[in-house]
Formats: C-alpha cells, structure tokens, sequence
C-alpha cells in the first residue's frame, strides 16, 4: 500500500488576498472602463523615449471622462491623465494596496503621478455634490 | 481589463435563495428587512453566497473563508499563463482586489468560482498583452518613420542607403533589371501593387542581380579602408 504525502496548500499570495479587504468604500460608484488598450509593439510613434508603448486606458464616470497613459521609466512607471468633462473642482486619489495618495489637477484637468511601483492601483474621483467613483483596479 | 471583466458587477446583491428574510417591526411602524444566512448544506461549510454576503458585512472571516477556498484555483489558473514572478503576483492581486471592490454589486454570488476563474483570466492576459509593450525593436525597423526622419544623422543615412541602393541599380548590366528595379521602388501614388508591376521570378531574379552589384560597389570602399 502506498502512502501519499498530505497535498502543500497553495498559500502563495495568501496575505495580499487577506489585505485586500477593505468594506469602507463601499457606498461608491464604479467607473465604465471605456477602453485599455496597448498600442502594437511595431507602431514606434507611439513609443515612449524608453521604447516602449505606453498603456491607454479611459474611464467614463456619469458626464466626466478619465484617460490615463502609464508610462514606463525603469523600474518605475509614470502616469499621466486628463479629467475632462462638466465639473467645477475634482479631486482625483490614487490608490494602492494599503495606501492612498491624493494627486494634484490642473486648471486643465491635467493630472500625473511619477516614480511608481509596477504593481495595481486603482482611481478615486470625488466632485462637490456627486458620489465617489472608482475605477476598476488595474497594474502598471 | 476592465473591459473584459466580468458583468457582474452592476447592482445590489440580490438575496440569495440561501437566505432567511426577517422584518422587523418598530413601534414607530418603521419597518426593516435583514438577510440571515442560512447554511445551504448539511455540513457545517458554508456556501459561496453565504460566505460573499458574510464578507459584504464586514465579516473578516468570511473574506478569509473565500481566500482559503478559491486561491489555489486563482493561483493555479495564473501559474499557466508562465508569466514572470513580479508580473504573476500582479495579475493575481488584482483579482482580489476586484473582488473586493465588486463584492457588493456581485449578481450571482453562488457563482463565485466562476467569476473568480474569468476574473483571473482576464487579468493574466492584460497582463501578458501589456509585457508586448516592452519588447525590444531592430532600431533598423525605426527607419522611415516621420519622427526620426527629422533626425539629421538618421536623414543622412537614409540618403546614403538611398544613393547606395541607386548606384547599384546604375550598375545592373541589363536595361530589364534596371526597369524592373525602378518599377519595383515606384512609390508613386498612382503606382499599382508590387505584385502587379513585377513578377515574382523578375523580383527573385532583381534581388540577386542587385546583391552582386551591391558587393562590387562596396567591394573598392572595403579595400580602401
């Protein structure tokens, strides 16, 4: 009679699973991801200085649209984004797993974010008068 | 990503048939309904839903219940998409923190597995399809394109391999070659597809005669350096 080992339960990843539970924004709204697109690898006019294709990505958020570009310098990624839409003041938060960082917007709606961890990180958008929306997580 | 992300995430949790529905009666005839969760097995494992709606209200333990039940599912799913360690712990981050978000607006919470299992997919291949964008390029295959075309160094080679490539055609012995040759880089406009300009016998035969007249013209440059 053969004895199998006891199976090792997969327990990789087990406690960025555990610290993903966070029940206090629940009351938000979800923004429509629009598009998140890659620009093909042989298209060099939309290359970064770095050689690489910056990612695309555009949120819809009931009237106030959201494009975002995540560049990569290094080991870090940037992101650049623009705010566009009927809004007197918006506030735009940059979230990532176990911190949170307020950006600052333009006049313009201009917005960015420099020396990034790759990693995910998701958008809070907040505008006087209107519910805080999220955007889906994604990784840069 | 979130484009292919599952569609479950739009609306309230319905109450799952594995729930208990219990109104309450204030004396100020205010009324209120509460969902129980209600063991939907014999055993003492709690289902999926019930687990979803535990974690809905803040239940930590029910969150952990999902983790330790489906993450060697998510994990396994990740591993066969042979992605990188630092991209691979990404994607599958991501998808718990999705959950997370859309635990809420979850449709059908006895489906977990499911969304889970897409939810998983859809992130490894944004995943996988965002590392394309890294890849490195022949700088060779830079060349023509507008922006290094302003380039001064970059103009100037282009010319060189222009008139390089000119000269040799110049040299072909037989006036066919050349007219083949000339047809074959007409970049006019109104000029009609390769295919149609030139035979794929003339094109074989054009690139062979070129090659030679290539190396005789760089034959006395090579000798002089």
């Amino acid at each position: 009679m053969r004895n199998d080992p006891e199976p090792i339960p997969d327990r990789a990843g087990r406690a960025a699973a555990l610290a993903a539970f966070d029940r206090s924004l629940d009351g938000a709204r979800l923004a429509r991801t629009l598009s998140d697109t890659v620009p093909a690898p042989g298209r060099p006019l939309h290359r970064d200085r770095g050689g690489a294709a910056p990612a695309v990505l555009r949120f819809g958020l009931e009237g106030v649209r959201l494009d975002l570009q995540v560049h990569r310098n290094g080991a870090h990624r940037s992101l650049s984004g623009l705010v566009s839409g009927e809004f007197d003041h918006v506030d735009v938060h940059l979230r990532r797993p176990g911190h949170t960082l307020l950006l600052f917007v333009g006049m313009d709606g201009r917005f960015d974010a420099a020396e990034l961890s790759p990693g995910p990180l998701c958008l809070a958008v907040e505008r006087p008068g209107h519910p805080l929306t999220l955007t889906d997580w994604f990784t840069v | 990503m979130g484009a292919d992300v599952p569609d479950q995430s739009h609306g309230d949790i319905p109450a799952p048939e594995t729930c208990e529905k219990i109104t309450h009666s204030s004396s100020s005839g205010h009324v209120s309904t509460t969902f129980f969760p209600v063991s939907a097995t014999t055993g003492p494992e709690l289902s999926d839903a019930e687990l979803v709606l535990g974690a809905c209200h803040g239940n930590a333990d029910a969150w952990e219940a999902i983790v330790d039940r489906h993450l060697a599912m998510v994990n396994r799913i990740a591993r066969s998409y042979r992605l990188p360690r630092q991209d691979h712990e990404d994607a599958v981050q991501t998808v718990w923190l999705r959950l997370n978000q859309n635990l809420p607006r979850l449709h059908s919470p006895h489906l977990l597995a499911v969304w889970l299992r897409r939810a998983t997919n859809t992130a490894c291949n944004r995943q996988r399809q965002h590392r394309q964008r890294f890849l490195p390029v022949d700088p060779q295959d830079l060349i023509g394109y507008a922006h290094h075309q302003a380039d001064p160094e970059d103009q100037y080679l282009l010319q060189e391999r222009y008139a390089e490539l000119h000269r040799a055609i110049d040299g072909l012995t037989d006036p066919v070659d050349r007219r083949v040759a000339r047809l074959y880089l007409d970049d006019s406009p109104d000029a009609g597809p390769i295919s149609h300009r030139t035979t794929s016998n003339q094109r074989r035969h054009l690139f062979r005669q070129l090659r030679r007249s290539l190396r005789a013209t760089g034959e006395p440059s090579e000798r002089r350096a």
